[in-house]
C-alpha cells in the first residue's frame, strides 16, 4: 500500500486474547486522533458543533410541534430532507469509483487513497440515516421497522430494501476499513481474505444503494415526474459525478493539510471518470427532456413547471437553472485538455458538479414530483428556517463524522502511528 | 515518527503544526487536556439545551403507547386496555367523553361507493360533513374529500381547480368530489415500511396510528391525493368533538402520523350511510355491499356506464363515477 | 493463484450465508404474517328477512296560500287554495305570474311550458292532476313527476339520484328519503345555484417558514 509496506508484518496470527487487548487500544489511539489536532482543525470542529447543534435544537422543535414547523404540506408531502437524502445516497455510492480502479484495475495511486472513498460512503449513510429520521413524523417509532420486534414490510415495500442496503452498504464499508486500520496499527498485512471479498461486495452493494433510491420514486405510477425507467441510469451516472467532485476536492486539502500521500494518479483517474459519466448524464437528460417536451401533455406538466414555471409559480425555476447551468459549463471545462494539470479549472468544475447535482437529485427532482399533485392542484414549496437549519446540522454532523474519520485513518495509513510506534520507542 | 512528542499532537495528526519544545510539553499536555474536558462538557450541555424541547413533547406521550404493537397483533384484552387509555388521554387532552369502538368487518360485505356525475352540483357539503364526522383538526380544515370543478369537455384533471368560490352548479362545469378509491391494489399499502396500513376483508384500507412512523411514502405513493398527514397535533373545540369514535377511523389522530377516508367505517361497519352521503343533497352519492346483487350499488354499477379514476395506473378502485345518459 | 482461490471460496461462502439469510427473512415474514390472530374470527354478514322501512318524506297534504294578511299576533294569515278556487272558472291557459290578478303573483315559473292546470286539478285544486285527468294528493306528488321524469324516478327508485339518510344495511336499521319537492321547486325545478361551504385552506408551503408557536 504506502511506501513503507515492507516493513509490515506478513501472516500474523494471533490468538483472540491479543485482540482483547490491542483493540482497545487501538479504540484509545482513535480517540486521541479524534481529540487533538491543530488550531485550525479545533476552530473547523467548533464551527461544525455550533451548526449541529443549531440543527439539534431545530428537529427538536420540529420533534415538540410536529412537521408544521416545516413546510411541506400534503400536497408536497417530502421536501428538503429526501432531497439530500437522495443526493447523500448518491455521494455514498460515488465512493465506489475509487474501490472500482483500486481493485479492479489495481491502480498503485488510487489503492493508496481509496480509504478516503470509503470513509465517505460511511460519514455519507451516517447523513443519509439522519435525514431519514428527521423526516419522519414519529421518529419515536422509528423502533417498528427493525425486523423481528417491529413489522417489516419486506419484500412488498421498496422502503425496506433501501434500509436494509443503505445499513447493509454502512456495515460493509464500516468492516472494510476498520479491518484495514485495526491491522495497520498492529503494523500488519492486511489478510486479503477478510476484506477483499467484502470489497468486491460493496462494489455492487454501491450500485444496488442508488437503484434501490432509484425505485423509491420511479415505481410510483401516480407521479408521472418519476415515472421513468431512466431514473436509475440517472441516479447512477450523477452519483459518479457528484462522488468523485467531493474526493478531488478532500484529496487536495488532504494533500494540503497533511503529510499523506496522494498520488497524482488519483486525481487524474478521478477526473476522466467524471468527464465521461457527466456526459452520459446529460446524454440521459436530454433524451429526458426531449421525451417529456416533444410528447407534451399531462406527463410534461411538472417538467414544465420545473423549467418555464406555470402562471405566476415559478419557485423552481432559478435552481433548475442554475443546475443545468453549472452541469453544462462543468461538461465543458472538463473537456479542457490536461485539465488534471489546471487545478484551478478542476476545483471550479468539481464545485460546480457538486452544487449543480444537489439542486439536480433534491429540488430538481423530489420536490417536481409532488408540483403539481395527483389532482393537479398548483402548491408550492419553499423550504422554512427549521428545514434549512436541520438540514445544515445535519452536514455539519456529517462532516464532523468525516473529518474525525480521516483523522484516524490518515496518521495511520501515512504510517506515522499505531502500536509498532509505541513498542519500538 | 520520533518516539519522545508520542502524547504531542502536533506531530501524530499530521497537520503542521510546528512540535512545541520538549521543556513545555507536559504543561502543555495538561493544559489541553484540561481544555479538551472544559470544551466536552461545555459541549455536552449546549448539546442537552439544543435538544431540550423534545422533553416538552415527551410529556404528550406515554410509555405504553410508545411499547404498543401493531393492532393486528393486540389481543381482545390489549386492545380493550388500549382503548381505555386513548379514551382517558381524549378526555384529559380534550375534555371530551368519547366512545372508542373497534368495529371489526363482516364476511359477505364489501363496501363500494359510487358518484353521479351529472347531478352532483359542487356544494361540497360532503366535505364539510367528513371534516365533522372524522373529527379532524379545526385550524387545518382539513377533509378526506377534495371536490374539483371540471371543465364540460375534459375529463382531464388539469383543467380542474378545487379553490373555486363561486355560486355551483357553473352551467359550463361538472363537479368531482375525490377521496380515497379503496383500491383494490391499493400503491399505499405496497409502500409502507411498517405494515401501518392495510386492506381489511371488507375492502376498506386503514391506517393504525399508533404504528405509522410518518414516513409519508404512502402519501407520496398515492394516485389520488386522500391521504393526509397530521402536520400537528389536531385542535378541536370539545363541543365539536364526534364522541362516536372507531379505533381504526375517525378517533382524534396523534400528531405525526398519516390518516385517510375510511368510508365512515365506525357507521359503516354499524349499517349506517358514510357521513358525506347523508350530506349530499342531491343524493350524487350511492354506497352499498358490493357483494349483495340486490344493493343500490349494484343496479348503478350494472345498468349505468361507470368508470373509476385512471384506470391506467391498475389500482382497481372500488370507487365508481358515472353520469345519467 | 493460491491466494486468489482462497478469495474466490470466501466470496462463493459469503454469497451462499447471504442467500441463506435471504431466505430465512422470506420465511419468517411469511410466517410473522401467518401468525395474525386479528382477535378472533370475523362474523358473516346475514341481512335478516325482515327489513327496516324505508320512509319517503312526505309533502304536506294541502298546500296553504298566504293571505297577505296578518293576525293579532303577526303570524301571517294562511288560506286554503278552495277559499277562492271553489268559486273561481279555472282558466287551463294561465302560464305566467303576469297573467293573473291577484294572489301567486311573486311565483316564477320555469317548468318547461306546462300551464298551471297542468298539474293542479282544475276541478279539485286541492289536489294535483296526472295526464289521464286523474287526481292525486299533494303528498303523492311524485306520481306526478314521474309521468315525464321517468329516467330521474327509475334512479331515485334505483337509489343513485336523490338524498337520503340512515342505514344502507336495512336489515339493521330504517332510512329516510327525500322526495322530489324536498329539493326541486315543482313551478322552477331546475337545482338552484348555491354558495359552496367549506372552502379548501390549503397550507401554503410558502408560509410554513413562519410556523406555529406554541
Amino acid at each position: 500500500m504506502s511506501s513503507d509496506d515492507s516493513s509490515l508484518i506478513k501472516n500474523a496470527n494471533h490468538s483472540a486474547g491479543f485482540h482483547v487487548n490491542s483493540y482497545p487500544k487501538f479504540l484509545r489511539m482513535a480517540v486521541r486522533l479524534c481529540t487533538s489536532g491543530s488550531w485550525t482543525f479545533y476552530a473547523w470542529m467548533i464551527f461544525l458543533s455550533c451548526v449541529a447543534l443549531v440543527g439539534a435544537n431545530a428537529w427538536a422543535l420540529q420533534v415538540r410541534d410536529g412537521m408544521i414547523r416545516t413546510a411541506m404540506t400534503d400536497h408536497v408531502s417530502w421536501g428538503l430532507y429526501i432531497a439530500n437524502f437522495t443526493f447523500l445516497v448518491g455521494l455514498a455510492a460515488g465512493g465506489v469509483m475509487m474501490v472500482i480502479p483500486a481493485y479492479i484495475y489495481k491502480d498503485k495511486d488510487m489503492h493508496d487513497t481509496v480509504i478516503i472513498g470509503e470513509l465517505l460512503a460511511i460519514a455519507s449513510i451516517a447523513m443519509c440515516l439522519m435525514f431519514v429520521i428527521a423526516d419522519l413524523g414519529r421518529p419515536d417509532r422509528f423502533w417498528h421497522m427493525i425486523p423481528l420486534i417491529g413489522k417489516f414490510n419486506w419484500p412488498i415495500s421498496m422502503l425496506t430494501w433501501d434500509v436494509i442496503v443503505l445499513n447493509g452498504y454502512l456495515l460493509l464499508n464500516l468492516h472494510i476499513c476498520g479491518y484495514l486500520l485495526y491491522k495497520r496499527f498492529l503494523g500488519e498485512v492486511p489478510n486479503p481474505k477478510w476484506y477483499v471479498p467484502f470489497v468486491f461486495i460493496s462494489i455492487a452493494w454501491a450500485i444496488s444503494i442508488h437503484t434501490v433510491t432509484a425505485f423509491l420514486y420511479c415505481g410510483l405510477g401516480g407521479r408521472p415526474f418519476w415515472n421513468t425507467a431512466l431514473l436509475a441510469p440517472r441516479f447512477l451516472t450523477t452519483a459518479f459525478c457528484a462522488g468523485p467532485a467531493f474526493i478531488i476536492i478532500v484529496l487536495q486539502i488532504i494533500r494540503r493539510m497533511t503529510h499523506m500521500v496522494v498520488g497524482a494518479g488519483s486525481i487524474r483517474t478521478l477526473t476522466n471518470i467524471m468527464r465521461i459519466t457527466i456526459l452520459i448524464n446529460l446524454v440521459m437528460l436530454a433524451s429526458e427532456l426531449f421525451t417529456e417536451f416533444y410528447t407534451g401533455g399531462s406527463h410534461a406538466t411538472a417538467a414544465r413547471y420545473l423549467y418555464f414555471g406555470h402562471h405566476g409559480l415559478n419557485a423552481l425555476q432559478p435552481w433548475i437553472w442554475t443546475s443545468t447551468i453549472s452541469i453544462v459549463v462543468a461538461a465543458v471545462l472538463l473537456m479542457r485538455p490536461n485539465i488534471h494539470e489546471h487545478m484551478k479549472t478542476l476545483d471550479v468544475a468539481c464545485i460546480l458538479i457538486f452544487v449543480g447535482i444537489w439542486i439536480e437529485k433534491g429540488m430538481g427532482l423530489i420536490i417536481p414530483g409532488f408540483i403539481p399533485s395527483t389532482l393537479h392542484e398548483w402548491i408550492e414549496y419553499i423550504p422554512s428556517a427549521i428545514e434549512w437549519k436541520v438540514s445544515a446540522g445535519i452536514w455539519a454532523a456529517g462532516l464532523i463524522i468525516y473529518t474525525l474519520l480521516l483523522k484516524v485513518a490518515i496518521p495511520i495509513f501515512a504510517g506515522q502511528t499505531g502500536a509498532q510506534q509505541g513498542k519500538n520507542q | 515518527m520520533s518516539g519522545h512528542h508520542k502524547e504531542s499532537c502536533g506531530s501524530h495528526c499530521g497537520c503542521h503544526t510546528p512540535p512545541s519544545n520538549g521543556g513545555n510539553d507536559e504543561g502543555l499536555f495538561n493544559r489541553r487536556n484540561l481544555l479538551k474536558g472544559a470544551g466536552a462538557t461545555l459541549g455536552v450541555a449546549a448539546f442537552a439545551k439544543a435538544m431540550a424541547p423534545i422533553t416538552e413533547w415527551k410529556e404528550s406521550t406515554s410509555v405504553d403507547e410508545f411499547l404498543q404493537t401493531h393492532y393486528r397483533e393486540l389481543s381482545k384484552d390489549q386492545l380493550a386496555e388500549v382503548i381505555t387509555r386513548l379514551e382517558e388521554e381524549t378526555k384529559n387532552d380534550y375534555g371530551a367523553e368519547v366512545n372508542i369502538s373497534d368495529v371489526r368487518p363482516q364476511k359477505g360485505v364489501k363496501f363500494g361507493y359510487a358518484l353521479n356525475l351529472s347531478i352532483c352540483v359542487g356544494c361540497r357539503r360532503c366535505a364539510k360533513a367528513c371534516h365533522e364526522e372524522n373529527n379532524h383538526d379545526r385550524t387545518s380544515g382539513n377533509s378526506y374529500i377534495t371536490v374539483l370543478e371540471m371543465s364540460k369537455g375534459s375529463m382531464d384533471m388539469e383543467q380542474g381547480h378545487a379553490d373555486y368560490n363561486h355560486p355551483v352548479p357553473q352551467p359550463d362545469k361538472f363537479y368531482m368530489p375525490v377521496q380515497c378509491q379503496q383500491c383494490e391494489n391499493p400503491p399505499c399499502v405496497d409502500v409502507c415500511p411498517v405494515e401501518a396500513t392495510w386492506k381489511e376483508p371488507d375492502g376498506i384500507v386503514v391506517v393504525d396510528y399508533n404504528w405509522c412512523i410518518g414516513c409519508r411514502y404512502c402519501e407520496a405513493a398515492c394516485p389520488y391525493h386522500a391521504r393526509r398527514f397530521n402536520w400537528t397535533k389536531p385542535e378541536v373545540p370539545k363541543e365539536e368533538i364526534n364522541i362516536e369514535q372507531g379505533y381504526l377511523s375517525n378517533r382524534i389522530r396523534p400528531q405525526g402520523v398519516m390518516e385517510k377516508c375510511t368510508f365512515c367505517l365506525h357507521r359503516t361497519r354499524k349499517g349506517k350511510l358514510p357521513a358525506c352521503l347523508e350530506a349530499c343533497p342531491t343524493g350524487a352519492r350511492v354506497f352499498g355491499n358490493l357483494l349483495d346483487p340486490t344493493s343500490e350499488i349494484r343496479t348503478v354499477l350494472a345498468n349505468k356506464r361507470v368508470f373509476v379514476l385512471k384506470e391506467e395506473l391498475g389500482t382497481k378502485p372500488n370507487f365508481f363515477y358515472f353520469f345519467d345518459e | 493463484m493460491q491466494e486468489i482461490s482462497k478469495t474466490g471460496r470466501t466470496i462463493v461462502v459469503i454469497a451462499v450465508l447471504i442467500i441463506l439469510a435471504i431466505i430465512s427473512a422470506v420465511a419468517l415474514s411469511y410466517l410473522q404474517s401467518k401468525n395474525n390472530p386479528s382477535h378472533g374470527e370475523l362474523e358473516t354478514w346475514t341481512p335478516s328477512d325482515s327489513l327496516h322501512p324505508v320512509t319517503i318524506h312526505q309533502p304536506d297534504l294541502m298546500p296553504m296560500v298566504d293571505s297577505g294578511k296578518k293576525d293579532r299576533e303577526g303570524k301571517a294569515v294562511m288560506i286554503r287554495c278552495n277559499n277562492c278556487h271553489d268559486t273561481k272558472e279555472p282558466n287551463t291557459l294561465t302560464e305566467k305570474a303576469s297573467d293573473l290578478n291577484d294572489f301567486h303573483q311573486h311565483m316564477t315559473f320555469r317548468h318547461n311550458s306546462l300551464k298551471c292546470a297542468s298539474c293542479h286539478h282544475p276541478d279539485d285544486y286541492e289536489s294535483l292532476r296526472l295526464a289521464d285527468g286523474s287526481s292525486v294528493t299533494f303528498s303523492n306528488v311524485m306520481d306526478l313527476c314521474a309521468q315525464c321524469h321517468g329516467p330521474q324516478y327509475r334512479d331515485y327508485n334505483n337509489g343513485s339520484h336523490g338524498g337520503m339518510n340512515g342505514y344502507w344495511d336495512l336489515s339493521r336499521g330504517p332510512r329516510t328519503r327525500n322526495n322530489c319537492v324536498d329539493c326541486h321547486d315543482s313551478h322552477a325545478p331546475a337545482y338552484p345555484k348555491v354558495m359552496p361551504v367549506f372552502p379548501p385552506k390549503t397550507r401554503v408551503g410558502t408560509q410554513g417558514a413562519g410556523g406555529h408557536q406554541h
